[in-house]
């Protein structure tokens, strides 16, 4: 898995190329940890290139979420593809994040 | 024929046979010189008999001498010696005693009769007792010829030492040759070429023998010392011994002829050649016995380390590394420093040096950046030295070793000497492969220990999966209203999947759960889960209320990011209906009897440990349904549908499992269970350990 960050206006894009799995959830553990300690809160997840996803990949979102809006901001993802959508909603967890179709509803919902 | 030993047990029926014959001469000669009066009786042995009473003396002796030795089973070269030294020093008090005797029982007598006075009158000439005088004599040769022959018996065992197959061969022709010799003692006229040819081929075969010398090489120093001794006294002995027979009275009663007895001759012969080539080559041994000694400890060294298993004791082993270096260089000085970056081995060793020099050397250790710490250093000259300030002045020669395990360096070895070119490539190369070899021991052990731990471990986590059977159900129920059946299947040795039944006021309860992640983690988190879960079952709840308190009661003992998904199953029998939810679990598939198709139980259902307060029960929702009979359910966790082949991306698939459903509706639940797991193997080829997988059939009557 690849983590490809963009900065603008205050927004934060992180694309996600690959698997996230129980393996590859440290690394966007880490990454999310590190915005939280910028307090860069306002994340938009470009999901396109997320091919698969892991109840672990899952949980690292859950465990971030409360604490990022916490300080006012929120987490947003867009373009996901029908399987990863799957899992979320089988989790239930599409009222609970914010799934959007297009980054620019995705800018607009943060 | 010639390349085997031969021995008989009774060694003593020789003995017995070679001192008849003796005795029988000896009466003999008494006889006819009438020193027994008595006795008006006389063998007269004709020459014939006379010889061949001879050889039997000595061939008996011969005999005797050689099976008697092969009982005692002697392996120290020294003790041998020692034994031939003792033989010889016994013989000649012996023999000594026999030629004195006459006197001093004369001088005895005389002084009894003179009061002591005149006890100094001892001369031989004074005529003595010449009966005793006579018997004396007679068992002087006997003696001798004991002697010669059991210090070849001794030397034999020197000879055999390591022996090989022609060794064996020389002795055997050797003995053919003595025992043939005796054939002289009957004194006939034989042509003077037989008797030189004995002589020439018993000499060669002696010769032969007396070059088998292997024990010499595995002596110590002082042992060849102590040989060189022993052996230079057997051969006084030896020649004090013989001379008497080749200068004194030439015949006898058992050695006719002295000179032309080859027997003698030879055993004589023998035991003076071989101990005169052992003392030579001894004594050209000595000098390069040190060097064989040094390097056989060497090897001991080198082999102590092989020994090692568990326990290790690391310091006993640095010791010895920092004793073969110095042992094997005889350095002036030396440095041993262990200091593992790991603090697994600490040690600590100096050889003459001095403080300020040892503080400098471990500054010296200190600095990890000097360019050299990896590899070995070997200064015969003045180069480099500067580094070495503390010690440049003292010693020219200088000697650095790092001591790596692995790639880890775990200490420094430094030898010194006083003197340039102090090292060579042997010394060298002894002390490199000697830590590598050590190096490999501590290695090994660590390997051990690590497999060791490894084994407990398992053993633990067997454990703990039996705990973890224990935490499902053992008894499903089958009755007349529905029967259950369950597969599980841990991808590890506990897992994250789990299933239960509880019985509460005609309501029949049943769940299925899964947490997130794998293995150990995972199953602690299900251990919690049954104790909600088991906790709750026995209240009346709905099913809203049910699952919003065990979320409430679980999530708060979990880490967030760690979820549980499940499907709650509740059934009414008396009325026939069930009600049925999900948390974030996989849909359960109910096939309709009545329809005959197959409904996924897919209601809104949010994953227990995501939201952690009241406001769960909204995002849940309950189903509820009448059943009929044949009606069948299947919950199922997320494993069976992302099972997959090894390296292969296309999962099961709830379609397949749909199918599969339809398919052997009509089979008994645990029939429905065995066609789906049998699917699914065929389908993973076998590989069941991608996640854990558990299934659960009902099916209403």
């Amino acid at each position: 898995m690849e983590i490809i960050e963009d900065k603008q206006e205050g927004i934060v894009k992180l694309i996600i190329n690959g698997e996230l799995d129980a393996s590859t959830a440290i690394e966007m553990d880490n990454k999310l940890k590190a915005l939280l300690d910028q307090s860069q809160t306002k994340v938009i997840f470009d999901c396109e290139a997320l091919n698969y996803i892991s109840s672990a990949g899952v949980g690292v979102f859950i465990s971030f979420v409360d604490d990022f809006k916490v300080d006012g901001g929120n987490f947003v993802f867009y373009n996901m593809q029908e399987n990863v959508h799957q899992v979320f909603t089988m989790l239930g967890l599409d009222n609970i994040l914010s799934i959007v179709s297009s980054e620019e509803d995705a800018k607009a919902t943060i | 024929m010639l390349n085997k030993e031969r021995h008989t047990k009774h060694p003593f029926i020789f003995l017995a046979i070679s001192l008849s014959a003796f005795l029988l001469l000896g009466l003999d000669q008494l006889l006819s010189l009438n020193y027994i009066n008595a006795i008006s009786f006389r063998f007269n042995f004709s020459k014939i008999v006379h010889g061949f009473l001879q050889a039997l003396t000595f061939a008996g002796s011969f005999l005797f001498l050689r099976d008697y030795a092969e009982r005692k089973e002697i392996f120290s070269v020294n003790i041998l010696l020692r034994r031939s030294l003792i033989l010889g020093i016994v013989t000649l008090l012996v023999y000594y005693v026999l030629e004195f005797l006459p006197e001093i029982y004369l001088g005895i007598k005389q002084g009894m009769n003179e009061s002591g006075a005149s006890r100094v009158v001892r001369s031989r000439v004074v005529p003595t007792n010449p009966k005793l005088d006579y018997i004396l004599e007679l068992l002087k040769p006997l003696v001798i010829v004991y002697y010669l022959g059991a210090s070849i018996m001794l030397f034999k065992k020197l000879i055999f030492f390591k022996k090989s197959k022609w060794d064996i061969i020389w002795w055997n022709l050797l003995q053919i040759i003595l025992l043939l010799s005796l054939v002289f003692c009957f004194n006939w006229s034989i042509p003077k070429i037989l008797y030189l040819t004995f002589g020439f081929l018993g000499g060669s075969m002696v010769l032969l023998l007396s070059v088998r010398l292997k024990w010499i090489g595995f002596l110590k120093t002082q042992d060849k010392l102590y040989a060189i001794l022993y052996l230079v006294l057997i051969n006084l002995i030896t020649i004090m011994l013989l001379q008497n027979f080749f200068y004194a009275e030439k015949s006898n009663v058992i050695i006719t002829d002295f000179n032309r007895n080859i027997y003698m001759l030879l055993i004589g012969f023998s035991v003076l050649l071989y101990s005169v080539f052992s003392i030579l080559a001894l004594i050209f041994n000595l000098p390069t016995s040190t060097v064989a000694e040094q390097k056989d400890s060497e090897l001991q060294s080198f082999q102590e380390l092989t020994r090692i298993q568990g326990n290790l004791n690391t310091e006993q082993l640095f010791e010895k590394l920092f004793k073969i270096a110095l042992d094997s260089t005889k350095v002036e000085g030396a440095f041993l420093l262990i200091d593992d970056p790991k603090d697994k081995y600490r040690f600590y060793a100096t050889h003459q040096l001095k403080g300020e020099q040892v503080k400098a050397l471990k500054k010296y250790c200190s600095q990890s950046d000097q360019g050299m710490n990896k590899q070995l250093l070997f200064l015969n000259s003045t180069q480099q030295k500067e580094k070495f300030t503390a010690i440049r002045d003292q010693y020219q020669s200088l000697f650095y070793q790092p001591i790596l395990l692995e790639d880890r360096k775990i200490g420094d070895l430094f030898l010194f000497k006083s003197f340039a070119y102090g090292f060579d490539e042997y010394m060298l190369r002894l002390i490199k492969s000697y830590i590598s070899q050590l190096m490999m021991t501590i290695r090994n052990v660590e390997l051990l220990e690590e497999t060791l731990e490894a084994t407990r471990l398992k053993e633990e986590m067997q454990i703990a999966r039996n705990v973890q059977q224990k935490l499902l159900p053992k008894n499903l129920p089958s009755n007349e209203h529905f029967e259950v059946s369950a597969y599980y299947l841990s991808a590890h040795e506990v897992g994250g999947d789990y299933y239960d039944y509880a019985e509460v006021n005609d309501l029949h309860k049943l769940i299925i759960a899964d947490v997130s992640g794998k293995g150990t983690n995972a199953a602690f988190h299900v251990a919690e889960m049954k104790g909600v879960f088991q906790a709750l079952m026995h209240l009346k709840l709905s099913g809203k209320e049910f699952l919003n308190i065990a979320n409430q009661s679980i999530s708060n003992c979990f880490d967030k990011g760690i979820f549980i998904t499940l499907s709650y199953l509740s059934i009414d029998t008396a009325n026939k209906v069930f009600t049925h939810s999900r948390a974030g679990h996989c849909p359960t598939l109910y096939y309709n009897s009545v329809s005959d198709e197959i409904e996924v139980l897919e209601e809104k259902g949010l994953a227990f440990g995501i939201l952690r307060n009241d406001s769960y029960a909204s995002h849940i929702e309950i189903s509820q349904h009448n059943y009929n009979k044949n009606d069948v359910l299947l919950f199922y966790t997320d494993g069976i549908l992302e099972a997959r082949k090894k390296n292969a991306t296309e999962e099961f698939g709830m379609d397949r499992v749909k199918k599969l459903l339809l398919k052997h509706k009509n089979l008994e639940t645990k029939d429905i269970l065995d066609k789906i797991i049998d699917s699914l193997s065929a389908f993973t080829l076998g590989d069941m350990s991608f996640d854990d997988t558990t299934l659960l059939v009902i099916k209403f009557k």
